[in-house]
């Protein structure tokens, strides 16, 4: 699953993130990577970006980047 | 010894608050990542010999952005001998990622857990001893904006020793790190969910409510605009009066004193009135400051940034950009310097072209003005040039977005969310001071310079001194150049001249006005004509400072000369637009009702045009998301739009 397909406020593991590299790295200097725990928190008005929860903040991020974000829901 | 010390960390975790108390100066702070988008240098308040740089935050000293490179670049080249680490409490982990780094960087670090205030109200502990022995450092809790604890930090940070090489982080690979951080994390605090978390959670709520969320946006801007010009516009009648009533007296005072005709003529009529009627509007843009900066210190500018970013996506526009056109709004200036954060270069042209379309706190005096003499002083003028503004950039961004050298992918948009807080009264009151002190500053310079100008060359001619305005220089310079106009409406020497008095600071095509004219009425040919003017006045190119601050910012002629080519060209379409809707609707609806028309128009087409999905070229079959008939999806494909 994706990052872009997880239903709201599930926390989700994850798995493996892809795309250019300057995106990856990116992500990683925000604490976004391979382990960490998310949680998609909403989703804006018009359906796009959402915010999403890693450990104590947040950040927006479109769904077009969050489709390089694959995820593992916890039960 | 010590001589010069800097500021590091993420963005928006308070090294300006802490550069502010420590150099006792008054740089702007905010609550987003980004305010600080070049190096501030100041000196320590009580030692004047130690310099104090203040660089911009940031993730990685492996530079990505701009700004982020003006770091990286700093550091090697000017060895500072203290590095200040400023680390958000409430946001510690994250925060750590990067003083990884800087420890490694072989010069003495301390670190300053800034927001300490609101981890002790919450009950979060930190164990220093644990966090020292991991980083090897002096770390000092503190609360920057509460000025906690700040006299320690000056003690220490005057003798502090080099990073302690027995350090655990730094007996490890630097790759290693972060995975090492996230395992003592819960050693060395233990994380809780704090009030100010559970707060924003709640208004969030409310802010990017699917329905309300853009709805309350707008009441937001129309709240900001109606009170600057109610209880503003109250206060301003005061100043005019004041000026009214002191022009009389000196001209008075200076008859009997006997000077000259002439002289008294150029000091009350155009000198004081000139300034004056400047002047009258600071209670109008200082309450505009006040609730700009409100908007910006709380955090919900980001939020705007959330709910609108699909919008500006669809121009071509990224996120990014939507910082600087809200901070336009304010000043386009500082809304031209923020573009230094954005990573990709053509987007940061635009955003520079297109920023400057925001009504900033000059053009909205020019409005006010307007929306008093034709409007009986309504607040929805202003609230309607805000959004004109903002669907003037939808429309050129998209225009300039269809054209070969801007057209491009979009990049990756990662926007941290920080929390709402309440904006400090010290700050509050600080951005007011600095704004009265600017806006003096300007009427004492520009206005009162634009002022003698126009005396001057309105009261000379070729045969020289005259008191018929219709031999004058102006005169004749406007009448030529007034026919640019004549499709907008107002084809006469005095609009035209305030157009170009308006190229030094917007706030002097009032002055031009009120010195030129009587019967203001007189010179525009209706209602829709003076809207128009208006909207020019609007999209035309900005004010000197802002055009230089534009050129700093393009680095190349070409664009410069283009930027002002099209934002002529963008503020002439709007405006005759305007002109002809209002020959539409002149007969027998109202001013206020086209307008409204006009904007329903275009955000049903702009709602059209957001909607559009993406599509895989190779099978149709995912609606934005992960191509569903194919699990070897190409995203390559997938990001390629279908009209």
């Amino acid at each position: 699953m994706y990052l872009n397909n997880l239903p709201i406020n599930k926390l989700a593991r994850i798995k493996n993130i892809s795309g250019e590299n300057v995106f990856i790295e990116r992500l990683s200097d925000l604490g976004v990577f391979v382990g960490s725990k998310v949680k998609v928190l909403r989703i804006a008005p018009l359906l796009d970006p959402l915010e999403i929860k890693i450990k104590s903040f947040r950040i927006a991020i479109r769904k077009k980047d969050a489709r390089y974000i694959e995820v593992i829901p916890y039960d | 010894m010590i001589n010069s010390i800097c500021l590091i960390g993420n963005p928006n975790c308070g090294k300006t608050s802490l550069f502010n108390s420590l150099t006792g100066s008054y740089q702007k702070t905010g609550n987003w990542s980004g305010v600080t988008t070049e190096k501030k240098e100041g000196f320590y308040k009580k030692n004047k010999k130690i310099k104090i740089v203040d660089l911009p935050g940031l993730y990685s000293l492996e530079a990505k952005t701009e700004d982020e490179k003006a770091v990286t670049k700093y550091l090697s080249e000017n060895k500072p001998s203290l590095i200040i680490n400023v680390l958000d409490g409430t946001n510690l982990e994250r925060n750590l990622y990067l003083s990884c780094e800087i420890i490694r960087l072989g010069i003495p670090v301390v670190f300053v857990i800034n927001f300490y205030d609101e981890l002790q109200k919450n009950k979060i502990s930190i164990n220093f001893a644990k966090l020292k022995q991991l980083f090897g450092v002096e770390i000092i809790p503190i609360s920057a904006k509460k000025n906690l604890n700040i006299d320690l930090l000056e003690r220490k940070m005057l003798n502090v020793l080099p990073v302690n090489e027995g350090a655990l982080l730094l007996k490890e690979s630097s790759n290693n790190s972060k995975n090492i951080v996230s395992h003592y994390m819960k050693d060395i605090i233990n994380q809780k969910t704090t009030k100010t978390e559970i707060i924003t959670e709640k208004l969030d709520k409310v802010f990017t409510h699917k329905y309300f969320g853009i709805p309350i946006f707008c009441m937001v801007v129309m709240l900001t605009y109606f009170l600057s010009s109610t209880v503003g516009g109250y206060l301003s009648g005061y100043i005019s009066n004041f000026f009214a009533k002191f022009i009389i007296s000196t001209s008075n005072s200076m008859f009997k004193a006997g000077f000259s005709p002439w002289i008294i003529d150029l000091f009350t009529n155009a000198v004081l009135k000139g300034v004056g009627s400047v002047l009258a509007f600071t209670p109008q843009i200082l309450i505009l400051f006040l609730l700009m900066t409100t908007i910006e210190e709380s955090g919900y500018a980001t939020r705007v940034t959330f709910i609108l970013d699909r919008i500006f996506r669809s121009f071509g526009l990224g996120g990014k950009s939507v910082i600087p056109i809200i901070l336009s709004s304010g000043c386009a200036v500082t809304g031209i310097m923020a573009t230094r954060t954005i990573d990709c270069p053509k987007e940061k042209q635009m955003t520079v072209y297109l920023a400057p379309f925001m009504p900033c706190g000059a053009k909205s005096a020019v409005f006010a003005w307007f929306s008093y003499v034709f409007f009986n002083g309504s607040a929805l003028v202003s609230t309607s040039l805000y959004f004109i503004g903002l669907f003037s950039i939808g429309l050129f961004g998209y225009i300039l977005n269809k054209t070969k050298y801007f057209s491009k992918q979009t990049r990756h948009f990662l926007l941290e969310m920080p929390l709402l807080r309440l904006p400090s009264i010290k700050d509050l009151l600080r951005v007011l001071w600095e704004k009265v002190k600017d806006f003096t500053y300007k009427s004492g310079t520009v206005i009162f310079a634009v002022s003698v100008v126009l005396w001057l060359l309105s009261n000379f001619g070729i045969y020289g001194y005259t008191v018929n305005v219709e031999e004058s220089f102006l005169y004749s310079f406007g009448n030529i150049i007034k026919y640019i106009f004549y499709p907008l409406g107002f084809c006469n020497w005095q609009s035209a001249i305030s157009v170009i008095t308006g190229f030094f600071a917007k706030e002097a095509v009032v002055e031009t006005f009120e010195l030129l004219n009587s019967d203001f009425t007189l010179l525009f040919n209706n209602k829709f004509s003076v809207y128009a003017f208006m909207v020019f006045v609007l999209l035309s190119p900005p004010c000197a400072a802002s055009i230089s601050a534009a050129k700093n910012e393009l680095k190349n002629k070409k664009s410069f000369w283009f930027m002002l080519v099209f934002q002529f060209v963008a503020g002439y379409t709007v405006a005759l637009f305007i002109v002809l809707l209002g020959k539409l609707f002149t007969l027998n609806i109202g001013l206020i009702f086209s307008i409204i028309l006009g904007i329903i128009i275009l955000s049903i087409a702009f709602i059209i045009l957001a909607k559009r999905k993406y599509k895989c070229e190779k099978c149709f079959s995912c609606k934005g998301g992960v191509c569903q008939k194919s699990s070897k999806h190409n995203t390559t494909i997938c990001d390629k739009r279908i009209a």
